[in-house]
């Protein structure tokens, strides 16, 4: 039997699948220790698959959030755990988070650290987080694995794999990065001035507004009209199929944040940083890469290219509050 | 008592999965609006049906609600018609008013249905976390997942109504001389 003292401690801002992962590598189930003895071929036909599977739970499952998943219950039950502990250490607060078909983000840094820590490299909660594009520990923008890992039972175990194999994509997203630091730097303000924000909302319906009138700005950002010789971030979104893909445009004004890399998102808080007036045209020429011609430095500019759209100027007006709101938006009079 | 109830309709992009089928249906939705207060009071949908046949649905499915308050609501709400029609190319997203079932009378408001149609697509499009990880799919959702959904945007367009926070009435007409 076991019980919670002999299971490994959560890493700080773990997710619940990668701890789930790691307990079960440390102190297996009796189904998983079974199959672990055998060879390949003869667990390919081994009676003890279905069940291993069905513990470990079906692919595509959220074991990140969805705490009633009948894989969690039946995890806190091997392992005598209570599912108000669960909850309470692996909830992710009120949060946007991304959806399971569209999880890529991780931070390198923090990986290998986990690794030197507990020798396994964490997949972390954070990492997950729509609106912190940022590692919350190293403030680098985190990176995105484009290989269709998502559904993956050890994912952390297969994105830092997939890194290590692959140095050349972490080489590209690399150059890209060092190319737009200055602008990566204004975004990371953005997001720690909106951080800042959100925790100053004291009423749930604040917050929610709050956080519903960031959404609306990064899913503007992300329009097509704006991308401008940023069509590149077509290869930065998340690989996970057509049927993930919509073509229409307001389908797509919702699905896009969800769908693109950390790098994307964090571009998206400067052009956010633009638009709230947090970032003026001179901070905003100064830190864009010179060969970056079509990188807007004005809200007017941006408000220009959107062009005069009800269905912006109405959703935004929905989630304006005192904190923030439609008239800190810098030139909205001229929108 | 209602005075004045008038349909809206607006086609979402999203395909419905018929289990019947192979194929995906687009589903018309019919919302049944108080012009009077603003607020949806029924609504219906439907897999090959008639566009103006929906508001006739939506009708049968307010007045058995107020017949039978507790009993099941989704009787009306749904029907199956030709399903060859619901594969058909629409204009989608877009919210189209009509007044051809209306009697001719005095309006007591005017209405922004423009911005009425826009908050109605935001608030089917802007998925909350619990229900983006039911779907295994962003184009094609069940036809539960899409009651869910109707029913989700609809209560959410009412509280907003009720709050009084955002209004779409652009003129009163029992106050313009």
């Amino acid at each position: 039997m076991f019980n919670q003292s002999s299971l490994p401690e959560p890493y700080p801002d773990e997710a619940l699948s990668s701890w789930m992962y790691r307990v079960r590598e440390i102190l297996p189930e009796p189904e998983i220790r079974a199959l672990s003895g055998i060879s390949d071929h003869d667990r390919e036909t081994s009676p003890l698959v279905a069940p291993y599977l069905k513990v470990l739970g079906g692919l595509g499952a959220d074991l990140d959030f969805r705490f009633e998943r009948p894989e969690i219950l039946a995890f806190t039950q091997a392992y005598d755990l209570s599912l108000d502990w669960i909850k309470s250490v692996f909830s992710p607060a009120s949060a946007k988070t991304i959806p399971i078909s569209f999880r890529s983000d991780y931070c390198l840094q923090c990986m290998e650290e986990s690794i030197a820590e507990v020798g396994f490299p964490v997949y972390l909660k954070s990492w997950r987080l729509l609106l912190k594009p940022f590692c919350q520990k190293h403030g680098c923008v985190l990176q995105s694995t484009n290989a269709y890992l998502y559904d993956s039972i050890d994912f952390g175990m297969d994105i830092f794999e997939h890194g290590c194999a692959n140095p050349h994509e972490l080489e590209r997203e690399s150059k890209w990065l060092a190319k737009d630091s200055e602008v990566k730097n204004l975004s990371r303000m953005v997001v720690n001035r909106i951080d800042f924000l959100l925790s100053q909302a004291e009423d749930a319906v604040v917050h929610d507004k709050v956080q519903n009138f960031v959404m609306t700005l990064l899913r503007i950002t992300l329009m097509p009209k704006l991308w401008g010789n940023y069509s590149s971030i077509i290869k930065f979104t998340v690989q996970a199929g057509v049927d993930f893909e919509s073509k229409k445009e307001i389908p797509m004004f919702y699905q896009l944040p969800l769908r693109v890399t950390g790098m994307v998102r964090a571009r998206s808080f400067y052009l956010i940083g633009l638009l709230l007036g947090w970032i003026d045209e001179e901070q905003a020429g100064n830190a864009r890469p010179r060969d970056d011609f079509y990188l807007a430095t004005s809200a007017s500019t941006l408000w220009r290219l959107v062009g005069n759209s009800t269905r912006i100027r109405t959703i935004l007006q929905l989630y304006s509050t005192e904190l923030l709101g439609v008239s800190m938006l810098a030139d909205w009079e001229c929108f | 008592m209602f005075k004045y109830i008038f349909p809206l309709y607006w086609v979402p992009d999203l395909r419905v999965r018929i289990s019947s089928s192979r194929h995906y249906a687009i589903t018309p939705i019919c919302f049944a609006i108080d012009w009077e207060s603003g607020r949806i009071v029924s609504h219906a949908f439907s897999y090959g049906l008639a566009r103006t046949d929906l508001f006739g649905l939506g009708m049968l499915a307010l007045r058995e609600k107020r017949a039978r308050p507790r009993g099941s609501n989704h009787m009306f709400r749904s029907a199956l018609g030709d399903l060859s029609l619901a594969k058909r190319k629409l204009d989608t997203d877009y919210a189209t008013l009509s007044l051809t079932n209306l009697r001719r009378c005095a309006k007591p408001a005017i209405y922004d249905w423009h911005r009425v149609g826009v908050l109605l697509g935001h608030f089917f499009y802007d998925w909350s976390n619990d229900f983006m990880s039911q779907l295994d799919n962003f184009r094609v959702v069940s036809p539960e997942l899409l009651i869910r959904l109707i029913e989700h945007m609809v209560s959410r367009f009412n509280r907003l109504i009720e709050s009084g926070d955002m209004t779409f009435k652009v003129l009163d007409a029992k106050r313009t001389p």
